[in-house]
């Protein structure tokens, strides 16, 4: 049965119809209708179900407060809960009805989302005649301005049809070139300093858009000024059996004969306690639904409204309410339970027309930071104290402010009609959470008198429309069963969003490989050519191992340590941190920045050191090569790089000022390739055949330029294997030619290329520690053994150093601090695992707690020492070599015994080949 | 998100910078003079106002200067110090 | 043998060169531009023809000037700009450090700013900006009202023509209504 009147309804195009699939069933509509308006066309009245209850339930609103009519989209990428309120249909449109909650869609969603930031002098929120007037307004004097509507077009619900002048206003307002204009655009949150972020459906309406179109945008909004102008929600009356479909807010009933020419009923009781209500009443009456009754709460009414009823036929019966209603054999609403003057009387309806007057739509102002304060003239709460924030003011416009007509008579407060209902089960104050007013009552009986914890308790106000229509009719209801004014009650919080928003669109583009930028050496094609397996380092992507045929990880990390440690290995050492810092000082910045002593380094050379900070712990650690008189290259770990400069900038700016020093990240300026093994000094002597490599000539911890293959370098005689080994630097540009000539000149000599798991294998039997791998910020220099990196002379001259002060803390010299130890397995062949905790041989794991002693930082199966082998950190460690400890990871034990943590060339012999 | 006004490259997104703590905290001239008990005041003692908070922060992904405002820690309202 | 070795240079991007041009939309990389930084000037420094100065901080500058001739392991215009600004200035040669995309046509400011929180649109041309594009810090430098010079990182680059590609879907390709 059609309930599509034969004229009317601006929103729609008659020209366009429009086939929908509700629950696999065609319904006919027209563009422009949402798909609520479709469903109310099609005389279904049953839209959804009670999440808990099942009962039926019906479209009571017409936008954003609609409670009941949620659907399943399952057509395009699908979509778990969407109001039928708010969804444009279209053909291919296929919905299912919803019992309460929707489903996720399984499977990838690989439409497009993306993101937009955009900036404004006035933020414009709501497209009705409050915003676009103050969209004009702000677009006066040229600033940029931005209008967000969640409708598809401007002109809101407000004041009726659009009138002439609106018409005219929203014609300007689109022609100005200042103004943009964001159509089905929902504002989501409205934050600091301005910024709104606001959800644009873009092709949602358009099954024809193609697939690289984003689908919906999230908009970022910084705006000097931000105006609310989004109106108000209708609110509902409450009584027993007030879910049942065909019970429909009397302003949106109106609002779908009059936009979308759909009657929701023939026969209709209405019933409101504001003149909002009676005028919808007008409005059905001329659209040919039948009144059989329109009831006003309140004892009076304004005269003209009255006339103008009367002269439909129409009585209004003051002082009136509904006590209840009984459903039809459909489950519908089929009669309405009215008590005038004492007495019942029962209707045979189809509609229920209620309005319990308007809630100003403060939900952005709100989030602001704004307060609120109840309002008797309104009935409502409206906006109070502005955010805090004068320097991004928020303003509140029209309807949200609480502005009610200059011939409106006040309307009432006026909830529920008993709150002692017998049948307090089946008065619903949240149907979409099936939360009802025995809910609230036992709230109370509970103890609860905060509205915020009443919210908790009964989940009222909790579902996805975040009780827009029902939240403040419950604080009212709770005011009556408190038996205090509404306004000591107050609202409940809101709190960002105001709408759902997907997490796809909150990704946007941020997915798959965009999602975190990958940061590749300009050698990067060449792994790739050889197909290496690559590890995650920060976001540098690095190649892992280098597998010959057929190798897993173990065998490749054997082969490519023996390689290094008896002839020659290459390795893509680019990651590191460089920083370039100039200036007369900078010896002396240095010498206070690190542990060690800097200023008297000669040119040419290079010296290691150690950062802690202020408490003394070490932060970082690396080279320093002396370039000029007064130019320094300072290198850090690959993944410190940006807070080793964030750090010597800070220092430089904010406590010595008085330096000539500067700071220049050049990390990705230099392509490096190490090249490390005995054989080293013969690859070089063929790359660069002019260069003296000569251990008397080039020493070790020095650096030279030279021409390496054809290349101009600077090759760097550093070494983190304790072998013979090079660094050879070259402008980027020239990275994989430097790979190939190294490559090529170390054939003779066996070559092998290896990655960063036998470089920890290799720095590993050194006990070269790596800074936040085999320590986290509780591991002085003393604790790594590294004292010999403080400078005896600075401690002697008593010349300070950041951290210096805190070395000599009492906790810093503990003789029981855990300090850097080796670890082997005493059968000499049980892996020992990373993150092991390290507690007494043989403890009872079930006798809780189990002292911890210590715990495994780095772990190797090492050929080298001939089994596996760990770096731990153990309470008084340097004391207990040659104990017997168990490492326990997963509460399985391994023995392990306490070793020296370099447990390979401790003289240090083989550096120099 | 806050957007807080860089001195020399204009308001920026918070993510742009790098918070410093409260500011006017000076690295003390001999800290070898300091004893214990002053050292630790130094490094780990920080007023955490429920209101206004001059603070240091740094434009990290700009012009990394680093400069010193009011905030209000419960409104986020700021003023650039005098 | 200069000719030789500058054949063995690769831009950031590898092969082949980024160059992808829509209706309205021009996305390349500038490859082996020489770019200095200057500290010290606190005036802008002057440059020549086809190539650009931008503001990094206070008396902080990035010259993107046009390839050298010949390889070396500093840029030679770097002792050049040493020399012109006297003691106390200092000159990195960080050509390699970044690379020069040039993002051109009347979509390019709404590409940028689909990762760019800042205010773009106010940046006056022949102003460069520092900041964060993409989750990747850049130089952005509007050389025209529609043209737009972006030095990322060189680890960044790919990363960055590979976001830039993807956000101009809509530019390469345009459907239904244009937006600005």
């Amino acid at each position: 049965m059609s309930r599509r009147l034969p004229h009317g309804g601006d929103l729609v195009d008659r020209d366009r119809p429009v086939t929908v699939l509700v629950d696999g069933d065609p319904v006919a509509a027209y563009a422009g209708d949402t798909l609520a308006s479709a469903l109310l066309a099609a005389g279904r009245r049953q839209v959804a179900a009670g999440t808990y209850t099942g009962r039926p339930r019906g479209v009571v609103g017409l936008g954003a407060e609609e409670p009941n009519a949620f659907v399943q989209v399952v057509s395009g990428p699908g979509e778990p809960m969407v109001r039928a309120t708010e969804l444009e249909v279209h053909d291919g449109l296929a919905v299912q009805r919803l019992a309460g909650r929707g489903r996720l869609p399984l499977g990838e969603d690989d439409t497009r989302y993306d993101h937009r930031w955009t900036h404004a002098e006035v933020l414009v929120v709501g497209g009705g005649a409050a915003g676009v007037d103050a969209a004009l307004e702000a677009a006066r004097d040229g600033g940029r301005v931005v209008l967000a509507d969640d409708q598809v077009s401007l002109g809101g619900w407000s004041v009726g049809a659009l009138g002439p002048d609106l018409d005219e206003q929203v014609a300007r307002l689109e022609t100005l070139p200042n103004v943009r204009v964001l159509p089905r655009t929902t504002v989501v949150g409205l934050y600091d300093h301005g910024q709104a972020v606001a959800v644009e459906r873009r092709t949602d309406h358009r099954p024809d858009a193609p697939a690289h179109v984003a689908r919906r945008r999230l908009w970022h909004v910084r705006a000097a000024e931000v105006v609310v102008a989004t109106g108000a929600h209708e609110r509902p009356l409450v009584f027993p059996d007030n879910d049942r479909p065909g019970v429909v807010l009397a302003g949106a009933a109106a609002q779908y004969v009059r936009r979308f020419g759909v009657l929701p009923g023939e026969r209709a009781v209405v019933w409101t306690a504001h003149d909002g209500g009676l005028r919808a009443a007008l409005d059905l009456a001329a659209a040919g639904v039948e009144l059989v009754a329109v009831l006003d709460v309140r004892d009076e009414v304004a005269p003209g409204l009255a006339a103008e009823l009367a002269t439909h036929g129409v009585t209004v019966r003051t002082g009136a309410e509904v006590r209840g209603t009984d459903a039809g054999p459909d489950g519908a609403l089929a009669r309405v339970h009215v008590r005038h003057d004492g007495t019942i009387v029962t209707h045979d309806v189809d509609l229920l027309a209620v309005s319990g007057g308007l809630n100003p739509a403060v939900m952005l102002f709100s989030q602001a930071g704004g307060r609120t304060r109840w309002s008797d003239d309104v009935a409502g709460f409206v906006p109070d104290v502005p955010p805090p924030d004068a320097a991004h003011p928020v303003r509140v416009v029209g309807a949200a402010a609480g502005g009610l007509r200059d011939d409106e008579l006040p309307p009432a407060a006026w909830f529920v009609g008993d709150v002692d209902s017998q049948e307090a089960e089946r008065v619903f104050l949240d149907p979409q959470r099936d939360a009802t007013l025995a809910d609230l009552r036992r709230a109370h009986g509970a103890g609860l008198t905060s509205v915020e914890h009443v919210k908790r308790y009964t989940t009222i106000g909790t579902a996805a429309d975040q009780g827009r229509g029902f939240g403040v009719l419950t604080v009212g209801v709770l005011a009556q069963v408190l038996a205090r004014p509404v306004g000591e009650v107050g609202t409940t919080t809101y709190r960002p969003p105001y709408a759902p928003v997907s997490f796809a669109l909150l990704a946007g583009r941020d997915r798959d490989a965009l999602s975190d930028p990958v940061r590749v050496t300009a050698i990067h094609d060449r792994h790739v050519a050889d197909g290496v397996p690559f590890e995650d380092v920060g976001q540098w992507r690095r190649p892992w191992y280098v597998p010959h045929q057929g190798e897993d990880l173990a065998a490749s990390v054997r082969r490519e340590c023996a390689a290094v440690r008896t002839g020659v290995g290459m390795m893509d050492a680019s990651t590191l941190g460089k920083i370039v810092c100039r200036g007369a000082d900078v010896g002396r910045f240095l010498d206070r920045v690190y542990t060690g002593l800097f200023s008297t380094l000669k040119v040419g050379s290079i010296r290691y050191g150690v950062m802690c900070g202020p408490d003394g712990m070490v932060v970082d650690d690396g080279t320093v090569a002396r370039i000029g008189e007064d130019e320094w290259l300072v290198t850090t770990t690959t993944g410190n790089a940006a807070a080793v400069l964030d750090s010597l900038e800070e220092w430089a700016m904010t406590e010595w000022p008085e330096l000539d020093v500067a700071f220049t990240s050049v990390t990705d300026q230099w392509a490096v390739v190490a090249v490390a093994g005995p054989r080293s000094r013969d690859v070089l002597a063929a790359l660069a055949p002019d260069l003296d490599v000569s251990n008397e000539a080039f020493g070790f911890m020095q650096w030279r330029d030279a021409v390496v293959g054809t290349l101009p370098a600077r090759v760097m005689r550093i070494s983190f294997s304790g072998e013979l080994a090079y660094e050879i630097d070259v402008p980027a540009w020239y990275g994989a030619a430097l790979w190939d000539a190294v490559r090529r000149a170390g054939e003779p000599f066996g070559i092998t290329a290896y990655g960063t798991e036998t470089m920890h294998v290799l720095r590993a039997e050194k006990g070269f520690p790596i800074v936040g791998q085999d320590t986290d910020g509780t591991v002085t220099p003393g604790d790594l053994g590294m004292g010999w990196a403080i400078s005896p002379r600075k401690v002697r001259e008593g010349a300070d150093f950041v951290g210096a002060r805190s070395l000599q803390r009492a906790d810093a010299v503990r003789p029981d601090r855990r300090q850097l130890v080796g670890l082997v397995p005493t059968d000499g062949s049980s892996a020992i695992v990373e993150g092991a905790q390290l507690v007494a041989a043989g403890a009872d794991l079930t006798d809780l707690p189990v002292p911890m002693l210590g715990h495994v930082t780095s772990a190797y199966d090492s050929v080298t020492v001939g089994s596996p082998f760990a770096l731990a950190l153990l309470e008084s460690g340097r004391t207990r070599h040659g104990e017997e400890l168990d490492a326990v990871d997963s509460l399985v034990p391994v023995r392990v015994r306490v070793v020296d943590p370099v447990p390979y060339d401790p003289e240090g012999a083989r550096r120099d080949g | 998100m806050m957007s807080l006004p860089c001195p020399h490259c204009g308001p920026r997104d918070e993510t742009e910078f790098g918070y410093g703590g409260q500011a006017g905290v000076a690295y003390p001239a001999r800290p070898g003079d300091l004893d214990d008990r002053a050292w630790a005041e130094y490094l780990f003692v920080r007023d955490n106002p429920r209101g206004w908070s001059t603070e240091r922060w740094v434009h990290r992904a700009g012009c990394r200067q680093w400069f010193v405002l009011r905030r209000h820690t419960v409104t986020h309202e700021i003023e650039s110090p005098a | 043998m200069t000719a030789d070795v500058l054949a063995l240079r690769r831009s950031p991007l590898g092969d082949p060169p980024l160059d992808v041009r829509g209706p309205r939309l021009h996305l390349r990389e500038l490859a082996f531009r020489t770019l200095l930084e200057l500290r010290g000037p606190t005036g802008r420094p002057a440059v020549g023809p086809d190539e650009h100065v931008w503001p990094l901080g206070p008396g902080w500058w990035l010259v993107d000037g046009t390839p050298d001739a010949a390889p070396a392991l500093e840029s030679p215009r770097a002792a050049a700009w040493r020399a012109a600004l006297g003691p106390g200035a200092g000159v990195v040669d960080v050509s390699c450090h970044r690379t020069t995309f040039a993002l051109s046509g009347p979509d390019a400011l709404l590409v940028l700013s689909h990762g760019c929180s800042i205010d773009l649109e106010r940046v006056p041309v022949g102003q460069g900006v520092q900041g964060v594009l993409a989750h990747a810090q850049v130089v952005l430098g509007r050389v025209g009202q529609d043209d737009w010079r972006i030095h990322p990182r060189a680890s960044f680059a790919r990363h960055l023509a590979a976001w830039l590609v993807d956000a101009a879907a809509e530019s390469w390709e345009p459907w239904g209504d244009q937006e600005d």
